[in-house]
């Protein structure tokens, strides 16, 4: 049998460096990176930032509260029960419900700064809600908006606590 | 209440307090 190769890494490929990487200043209500420029493609890892009193943590572009956001995920809770959830023309991105226990978020954002509809794929650990712990789920969606995306931004209901971090990543066009 | 603001070319982080429009916005679009 002839010894198995592997194709070299094509010329092109991407690569991720990382924009930017805060932990929420205690108090704040949200969380923005501004100013984003000359990225293809981006993707945003929340760590778990908490929230100082029970509330939500919603995740809109472009500072953009329009119902503009169609997502559905899937996955299972601590039960283990299998859970779903689809929500179209939501005005922002839900990361669970009433909780201080901050979400984790892995989203890759594609098309940003094109003229298409943003496709958005990744992993989402929801916020801890009561009787739904550990609510793990795939996540994919869109974000029809035609502009290039220049801001992302996490919104607490309550405010964050000085705890877990969110970073954001890119890949130069 | 104020906006963490991270400037992605500048690195530099700013807070900003809410203007009284935005945290009537809040109260109206958000739950707490």
């Amino acid at each position: 049998m002839a010894i198995s190769t592997f194709p070299a890494p094509t010329t092109g490929a991407d690569n991720w460096v990382q924009i930017s990487s805060v932990t929420p200043t205690a108090g704040a209500a949200t969380v923005s990176f501004t100013s984003i420029s000359g990225y293809k493609k981006l993707l945003l890892r929340v760590n778990a930032p908490q929230l100082g009193s029970t509330g939500t943590i919603t995740l809109t572009f472009n500072s953009d509260g329009g119902a503009n956001y169609d997502y559905a995920s899937i996955g299972t809770n601590s039960s283990p029960i299998a859970v779903s959830y689809i929500n179209v023309g939501a005005t922002g991105i839900a990361m669970g419900t009433g909780s201080t226990t901050g979400p984790k978020l892995n989203l890759t954002i594609d098309e940003v700064l094109t003229s298409n509809k943003k496709t958005l794929s990744g992993f989402l650990q929801q916020m801890t809600t009561s009787g739904t712990a550990n609510v793990l789920t795939d996540i994919k969606g869109s974000y029809f908006a035609s502009a290039a995306i220049t801001t992302v931004t996490l919104t607490a209901s309550t405010t964050f606590s000085a705890n877990g971090t969110v970073a954001l990543y890119g890949v130069a066009a | 209440m104020f906006k963490m603001i991270i400037d992605t070319q500048t690195g530099e982080v700013t807070n900003v307090e809410l203007t009284p429009e935005e945290i009537a916005e809040r109260e109206t679009t958000t739950e707490g």
